[in-house]
């Protein structure tokens, strides 16, 4: 039990502190919901009632899918393009999707290799993009839940105002959902960026998202 | 027909319930009618001059409203409009605690309350962009 709890501390760190700040943004989410219906004369609605309304989907699928995204461009990006001195990046000269001896698959797997590594055709160019799949799927998915649930939160918002609700179309080119969708996509490709180019001159000794703190500003692809 | 694997029942079970919470956050659910049922019974109790059961149809605010900033009854305030026939229901959207309900010559704006949908605006034109202009309610 213990064992398991340290070999997992990272993944079991970040779901704890996940599911507190998702219950955080229900509760805060909730409150400032009901203040916003007394402001309007209309009637406040429960706990309940707002964590399956749009309003709160929308809130929690615009930002899952910027973080999704972030993630996807950052392991796509980092297949071609490279920083000088930053441990975020490869080598300066491996850039590309590398050799079947570099990726330890087909003839050059190993016993402990992944079947689908092993395998050849098209579950080992399945499971070579498995992840960027995956997370460009998410990322799909959670834009879509944004742009529906936001269409019904921005109705509801145009209903209390009295103005004509729009179709699905209509939001997904209006300013508010362009501007709710790049004002997070803005802040994750700083975050990123930041990330690359800070990791060059700065270090957190025993960060693996970190240089060793002797290292060089000039080392690239090196963790500490 | 060829009973279902229990995985292929499963599938089947999850896209239901992803049909029903698209069509919910989309603004096509049943509620749509109970929403078309309020607008209706608010426009049949204006035309059978029955004041008094069409200031219960509107949400409390608005019948406090329409009070006020009449400075007369509600009752009295519906009496002296001149509202005219509806129509037929030509739009229904529901979205969360909100409907909008379009007739052929009506627009009316409804909120979810406890006792089922209430009017926050009826009698309402379209405005361009900015809020319908009601003769109940609204802005």
């Amino acid at each position: 039990m213990k064992k398991a709890l340290r070999n997992n501390g990272l993944s079991l760190f970040f779901g704890l502190i996940f599911l507190l700040a998702l219950l955080g943004q229900g509760l805060t989410g909730h409150a400032l919901f009901n203040q916003e219906q007394v402001a309007n004369g209309l009637e406040e609605i429960s706990l309940g009632q707002y964590l399956t309304s749009s309003n709160f989907a929308v809130d929690v699928s615009e930002n899952w899918q910027s973080e999704y995204l972030q993630f996807l461009l950052y392991i796509l990006a980092t297949i071609w393009l490279v920083q000088k001195g930053s441990p975020e990046s490869k080598e300066v000269d491996q850039t590309g999707i590398e050799s079947d001896k570099d990726q330890l698959v087909g003839e050059y797997s190993n016993p402990k290799s992944p079947a689908w590594a092993r395998a050849s055709g098209w579950r080992r160019t399945v499971f070579s993009n498995s992840l960027g799949t995956t997370m460009g799927l998410i990322f799909v998915l959670c834009w879509l839940v944004q742009s529906l649930a936001g269409t019904s939160a921005y109705n509801e918002e145009q209903i209390s105002n009295f103005q004509q609700p729009v179709t699905w179309t209509e939001y997904v080119t209006s300013a508010e959902f362009w501007n709710r969708t790049l004002q997070n996509w803005q802040s994750e490709f700083l975050a990123v960026g930041s990330m690359v180019v800070l990791s060059i001159y700065l270090r957190q000794r025993g960060s693996p998202e970190s240089k060793p703190v002797g290292a060089a500003h000039d080392d690239t692809a090196s963790t500490g | 027909m060829v009973p279902l694997t229990k995985r292929k029942r499963r599938l089947c079970v999850m896209a239901l319930v992803g049909i029903a919470a698209l069509l919910a956050l989309t603004g096509c659910a049943p509620e749509g009618t109970a929403a078309a049922d309020a607008a209706r019974e608010f426009h049949q109790a204006l035309s059978g001059s029955e004041w008094s059961a069409a200031c219960s149809m509107l949400a409390s605010d608005t019948r406090e409203k329409t009070a006020r900033e009449q400075e007369s009854s509600c009752e009295d305030h519906l009496r002296n409009l001149h509202v005219q026939e509806p129509g037929t229901v030509t739009r229904t959207e529901v979205y969360g605690r909100g409907a909008f309900v379009e007739f052929e010559n009506d627009a009316v704006f409804l909120a979810a309350a406890e006792g089922g949908w209430k009017i926050t605006a009826a009698g309402c034109t379209p405005n361009g962009d900015a809020p319908y202009t009601c003769e109940v309610g609204g802005k």
